[in-house]
C-alpha cells in the first residue's frame, strides 16, 4: 500500500509576469500513493492549481520548470516527448477534471460527439477490435449510465448547455474514468456547485474510485471537503507545501501556524457570536514574496530565524510533516 | 448676516470645483499618457494634429492664396516657391491641400460628432426603455439603413443641392443609425449587470443611470466606429466633390482637386498624387487615434500605478 | 435595553409572489405563444426583527435573490406586501421610495459586475451622496469618502483606484462601503461571500459584524453557504424552488432541521472534523424548473420522505413546532422530530 504512484521532488515552477520573475511553485515533495487520495488545499494563488497542471505538462506559456522531478511509475514526466505526453500519458495514465464545468466542453457540439472523439482518440487502450458507429455510442450511453445520468440515450444528443453544472460535472468525471487511469487529478471539481449536488459528486467519485482503484490528487480551497474525501493532506501556501500528514491528523492537530489560522478562519454554529480569527495582512505576490518563511509577516510566533532562512519539512509524528521552525527542537 | 452667507456659499462653491478639477485633470493626464506611451496614439495624434492645425489656420500656414491663379507657372514641378508644385490653371497646390484641410475637417467632425449625437443617445434609451420605444426607434434605423447609403447619399444630395451645411447633415442623417445600433446593443447587454442594479438600489434615477452607468461603459466600440467614420466622412465629402455635389469649384477641397487633378492624370500626375496621399495618411491617423483612444479610456487596460 | 421594542419586525413580508415574464416580445404576445412564466418567488413570508441577522438559504435557482430583490424593488413582485417599519413599501410613491433607499440597501454579490469598472472607488462611494444630495460641498464629500473606506479598513489612498485594482476581497468592502455611505438601518448581503477565500471571507464577516453594532444595522443574508449562516444568524429561512420550507431560530433549525430538504442540505455540509460526518442523505435528480414547478408540494419529486398522492397532489400545511419554527410539509410534526 505504501507504493507511491506519483512522486513530486523538488519541483520548481517560475512564472515571468509584467512585474518580473515569481516561483509559483518552490521546491515541492510530494507523493501520491497507489489506491490513495491526497488532497491538496490551500487559498486562491498558492499554486496548487499549478501543481495539477505542472504533472499535466499543461503550464501556461509564461510557466517553466525551472528544477525538479515528477515521477509517475518511476518515470520522469518531465523528460518525456509532448507526444508520448499525449499519446499516453494525458487522458489514459492521468485525467484531469477541471473546476469550470460551463466552459469545459465546447458548446457548439452535442455531448455524444465530444465523447466519441474522446473514445476514438483513445480507442486502442480500449481492447475491442471493433471501433464502428454503433458500438462507440453504446459505450458513451455506458459511460452515461455509470455516472448516474438519466435517460443517457436522450441526453446524448444535447448540447453543453442543456445541462445543468452538476451534470457537466458527471460527463466530465464519465470521460476522465473512460480510459481507466491511474491517477485523477480533481481541480476543484465541485467549486461551482451547490452542497447537495456537491454531496452527489464526491459520492460518485468515492465510488468510482473504489471501483476502479484510481489513485486521487484532489485540489480545493474548501477544508471541509477535503477532509472529507482525502486520506492524507498537503496544505499550500505561496508555493510551498507547509504542512503534510494523515489526514485526521492534521484536522486534529494542526502544527503550522499558517494550518491553524485557517482551521480558526472556518465560520460554524459552534462559534456564533465569537469573533473569527482572521489572518493579518494578505498572501503575498508573486513577485514579492518575502525572505526565510513565507509565512512569516502574517505569523502570530514569528521568530528571527524565520525571517533569515526558509524552513525544512520535518517529521513530527509518523505520517505528520510540517515546515516550521517551532518544531526544530523536537528532534 | 446673508451677504457672509452668500460668501460662505461661494468659497464651498470655489473649492468644490477646484476638487472636482483636480480629479477630472488627474484623469485627463492619465489618458494623455497612453497616448504618448504607445506609438500608434503618437503617430495618429499628430497627424490628427497637424491637420486640425491646417484647418485652424490655414491663411497663416498656406504660402500663397489658394485661388491665386498664376497662369505662366502652369503644372510646375514642386520648387523652392511651390513645394507640391502647382495645378492646370498655376495655383498653390500645398496652400489648396491645406485649406483643404478646412472643408475636410469641417465635414468629418461635423456629421460624425452630429450622427454620434442622435445616435447614441437614441440607441441607449431605446434599450434601456425596451416595449415600444425600443421597436419605433429600431424601426426607424432599420428603415434608413435599408436603403444603400451610396444612393441614399447621392439622391439626398441632389434633391437638397451642394452646400457645406447640406453635406454635413446628410452623412449624419445616412450614419447616425449605425451609432444608434451599437449603442443599443451594448445597453442590452450592460443594463442587465449587475452595477445598474446597485445604483437602482442607491436611488439613481434613470438619467443618471444613462449618463453615468451606461454611457462610459459603452463608449469603446463607439470611438472606434466614429474614428473610421472620420475618414470616411472625408472621403465622401471627397466624393461629392468629385461628383459635383459637394463644394463647389473654386472651393478648396480634397476632392475638387481629386477631381480636377484626374482630367490631368497622364499629363501632371502630381496633380493627383498629393491629394490622394494627404487622403491616406488622414484616414489612417483617423483610426489609429480612434483605436489608441479607446485604450486610454479604459482604466483596465492602463498599466498599474499610471 | 427595552426588550419589547426590539421585538419589533423592521421589515415583514407577506404573500410576496415574484414571476418573471419569458419571451414577451410582441409577436409571442400577438400569438400567445412562447409566453412562459418563471415563478421565482411563490408566496413567501416571513419577518425580520430589527438589529437581526436573518439568513435566506437556498441552492442555486432557489429564488432567494430575487427575494432580497424584491424587498428593495429593484424587481417588482406581482403580489403581496413588504413592510418596512410599518410602510408597505410596493405602494411608495417616488419620493418616498427615494427616502426608503436611504434606509434600506443591498450590496450585491459579485463585486467585478456590480462595481462601474469606469469609476474609482473614491467616485463609487461618493455616488449615493451625490444622488441624494447630502452633502454640500465637494469637500465634505472626499472627507465622508475617506472616513468610510476607513471604517471598511481600506486605505484613504485606494479612492483613486478602478474596481480591477482590487482584490475579490477589496471589491467587496468597497461595496459595503456604498451601502454604507447613506446610514441605512437594513442591508440586504447577497452572496457576500461567495468565492472568497476563507481567511478573507472571516475577515469579511467580522467587518460586518463590527458594523452591525457601530451602525445598528438589521441584515437579511443571502446565501448558500450554511457554515457561514449557521455561524452569523439569528433566523433562518430554507428556500426551496420559490417557496419557504422551514423557517425559525438558528439554533433550532441548524441542530435539528425537520423539513427533508433541510434535512438533506444539512447533511451534505462538508465538515472539517473527519469520521464525525453524519450519515449524508443525498438527493436523487436535480432541482426541477422553476416554469413548470411540480404541483403540491414542489420537493415531492426528489423527496426521500415522500408519503404518497398527497404530497402530489396538495399544497402542505404549516407545521408549527413552536418558538417561531414553521415547517411546510405533510409528515406529521411527531414523526418529523423523531
Amino acid at each position: 500500500m505504501n507504493d507511491s504512484l506519483l512522486r513530486v521532488r523538488d519541483l520548481t515552477v517560475e512564472y515571468s509576469t509584467h512585474k518580473g520573475i515569481g516561483n509559483a511553485l518552490d521546491n515541492i515533495n510530494l507523493d501520491v500513493r497507489e489506491g490513495q487520495v491526497l488532497g491538496l488545499v490551500g487559498e486562491s494563488g498558492c499554486g496548487k492549481t499549478t501543481l495539477g497542471l505542472s504533472i499535466m505538462r499543461l503550464l501556461p506559456r509564461f510557466g517553466r520548470v525551472a528544477q525538479g522531478e515528477i515521477l509517475f511509475k518511476e518515470r520522469n514526466l518531465l523528460d518525456l516527448p509532448e507526444k508520448i505526453m499525449n499519446k499516453k500519458i494525458r487522458g489514459r495514465e492521468i485525467a484531469m477534471i477541471i473546476q469550470d464545468p460551463l466552459h469545459a466542453l465546447n458548446p457548439v457540439f452535442t455531448i455524444q460527439t465530444q465523447i466519441i472523439d474522446i473514445l476514438r482518440f483513445h480507442k486502442d487502450r480500449l481492447l475491442t477490435t471493433q471501433w464502428k458507429g454503433k458500438q462507440l455510442r453504446n459505450k458513451a450511453i455506458n459511460m452515461l449510465e455509470e455516472v448516474g445520468i438519466a435517460d443517457p440515450l436522450e441526453r446524448l444528443t444535447d448540447y453543453p448547455f442543456q445541462f445543468s453544472g452538476g451534470m457537466i460535472q458527471r460527463v466530465m468525471v464519465a470521460m476522465a474514468f473512460n480510459c481507466n487511469p491511474s491517477l485523477l487529478i480533481a481541480d476543484e471539481p465541485t467549486t461551482a456547485l451547490d452542497v447537495t449536488v456537491e454531496a452527489q459528486i464526491l459520492e460518485l467519485l468515492k465510488s468510482l474510485v473504489k471501483r476502479y482503484g484510481a489513485s486521487v490528487l484532489y485540489i480545493s480551497h474548501d477544508l471541509g471537503v477535503i477532509s472529507e474525501i482525502s486520506d492524507r493532506v498537503a496544505v499550500m501556501y505561496a508555493g510551498n507545501i507547509v504542512e503534510y500528514a494523515d489526514t485526521k491528523l492534521l484536522f486534529e492537530n494542526p502544527a503550522h501556524p499558517y494550518t491553524e489560522a485557517l482551521l480558526r478562519c472556518l465560520p460554524g454554529a459552534e462559534v456564533r457570536g465569537k469573533r473569527l480569527g482572521t489572518i493579518p495582512g494578505r498572501v503575498p505576490d508573486l513577485t514579492e514574496r518575502p525572505k526565510g518563511c513565507k509565512f512569516n509577516p502574517r505569523c502570530p510566533h514569528v521568530m528571527e530565524i524565520c525571517k533569515e532562512k526558509a524552513p525544512t519539512m520535518l517529521d513530527i509524528a509518523s505520517d505528520h510533516s510540517v515546515a516550521c521552525f517551532r518544531y526544530e527542537n523536537h528532534e | 448676516m446673508p451677504k457672509n452667507k452668500v460668501l460662505i456659499e461661494i468659497s464651498h462653491r470655489w473649492d468644490s470645483y477646484k476638487i472636482k478639477s483636480r480629479l477630472q485633470i488627474k484623469k485627463i493626464t492619465q489618458v494623455i499618457k497612453v497616448i504618448r506611451r504607445e506609438p500608434r496614439g503618437l503617430i495618429g495624434a499628430s497627424i490628427i494634429g497637424i491637420i486640425l492645425l491646417c484647418a485652424l489656420f490655414s491663411p497663416l500656414i498656406a504660402p500663397f492664396d489658394p485661388n491665386e491663379q498664376d497662369i505662366a507657372n502652369r503644372f510646375s514641378v514642386p520648387s523652392s516657391e511651390h513645394l507640391l508644385g502647382t495645378d492646370y490653371i498655376g495655383r498653390d497646390i500645398l496652400s489648396r491641400l491645406i485649406y483643404g484641410a478646412r472643408a475636410a475637417a469641417i465635414v468629418s467632425i461635423c456629421s460624425v460628432g452630429i450622427a454620434v449625437m442622435i445616435g447614441v443617445p437614441l440607441g441607449a434609451i431605446a434599450a434601456y426603455n425596451g416595449g415600444i420605444v425600443d421597436y419605433v426607434v429600431i424601426l426607424i434605423f432599420d428603415v434608413i439603413r435599408s436603403f444603400p447609403s451610396v444612393i441614399m447619399i447621392l439622391v439626398l444630395a441632389a434633391i437638397f443641392g451642394p452646400s457645406l451645411l447640406n453635406i454635413i447633415l446628410i452623412l449624419a442623417f445616412t450614419s447616425f443609425p449605425a451609432y444608434g445600433r451599437v449603442a443599443r446593443a451594448q445597453t442590452l447587454c450592460m443594463k442587465e449587470e449587475e452595477s445598474i442594479l446597485a445604483a437602482k438600489s442607491l436611488g439613481a434615477t434613470t438619467g443618471r443611470i444613462l449618463l453615468h452607468h451606461i454611457t462610459p461603459n459603452i463608449l469603446s466600440p463607439i470611438i472606434v466606429l466614429a474614428g473610421m467614420d472620420l475618414a470616411v466622412m472625408i472621403m465622401w465629402e471627397s466624393a461629392l466633390s468629385f461628383l459635383g455635389l459637394g463644394l463647389q469649384p473654386p472651393a478648396a477641397s480634397w476632392g475638387i482637386m481629386l477631381k480636377q487633378g484626374y482630367t490631368y492624370i497622364e499629363t501632371a500626375p502630381l496633380m493627383i498624387i498629393w491629394p490622394a496621399i494627404v487622403l491616406i495618411i488622414t484616414m489612417l491617423g483617423c483610426s489609429l487615434f480612434a483605436e489608441v483612444l479607446r485604450i486610454a479610456l479604459n482604466p483596465k487596460e492602463r498599466l498599474p500605478n499610471e | 435595553m427595552n426588550k419589547t421594542i426590539d421585538k419589533v419586525p423592521l421589515v415583514q413580508v407577506q404573500g410576496l409572489k415574484t414571476y418573471f415574464y419569458k419571451g414577451k416580445g410582441i409577436l409571442s404576445k400577438v400569438f400567445g405563444k412562447g409566453l412562459r412564466i418563471v415563478h421565482a418567488v411563490d408566496n413567501v413570508s416571513f419577518s425580520i426583527e430589527a438589529g437581526k441577522n436573518f439568513s435566506l438559504v437556498g441552492e442555486t435557482g432557489c429564488g432567494k435573490s430575487t427575494v432580497g430583490r424584491s424587498i428593495l424593488r429593484l424587481v417588482e413582485p406581482i403580489e403581496g406586501k413588504i413592510f418596512f417599519e410599518d410602510q408597505n413599501i410596493l405602494e411608495l410613491g417616488k419620493g418616498e421610495m427615494q427616502r426608503f433607499r436611504r434606509k434600506a440597501q443591498i450590496v450585491m454579490q459579485d463585486p467585478r459586475s456590480s462595481l462601474n469598472p469606469r469609476m474609482t472607488a473614491g467616485e463609487l462611494i461618493a455616488e449615493p451622496l451625490r444622488i441624494h444630495r447630502i452633502k454640500n460641498s465637494e469637500r465634505e464629500i472626499q472627507d465622508e469618502v475617506a472616513h468610510l473606506l476607513e471604517t471598511v479598513r481600506l486605505s484613504g489612498d485606494d479612492a483613486e483606484k478602478y474596481p480591477h485594482e482590487f482584490s475579490g476581497g477589496q471589491a467587496r468592502r468597497i461595496g459595503i462601503a456604498r451601502a454604507l455611505v447613506l446610514r441605512p438601518q437594513f442591508i440586504v448581503a447577497d452572496e457576500l461571500t461567495s468565492g472568497l477565500d476563507v481567511s478573507i471571507s472571516a475577515a469579511i464577516l467580522d467587518l460586518m459584524q463590527d458594523l452591525q453594532a457601530q451602525f445598528k444595522l438589521t441584515y437579511m443574508w443571502i446565501s448558500h453557504d450554511l457554515h457561514m449562516v449557521k455561524y452569523i444568524s439569528d433566523h433562518i429561512a430554507i428556500m426551496y424552488l420559490g417557496k419557504i420550507v422551514e423557517i425559525g431560530r438558528a439554533q433550532d433549525i441548524s441542530e435539528k432541521p425537520m423539513h427533508p430538504y433541510s434535512q438533506a442540505l444539512f447533511s451534505a455540509i462538508p465538515s472539517v472534523k473527519p469520521g464525525q460526518a453524519t450519515k449524508k442523505i443525498i438527493l436523487e435528480g436535480e432541482v426541477p424548473s422553476p416554469i413548470h414547478p411540480p404541483s403540491g408540494c414542489t420537493f415531492h419529486t426528489r423527496c426521500p420522505r415522500k408519503l404518497g398522492s398527497i404530497c402530489e397532489a396538495q399544497i402542505p400545511p404549516w407545521l408549527d413546532a413552536g418558538d417561531g419554527h414553521h415547517i411546510s410539509c405533510h409528515i406529521p410534526l411527531e414523526t418529523l422530530r423523531k
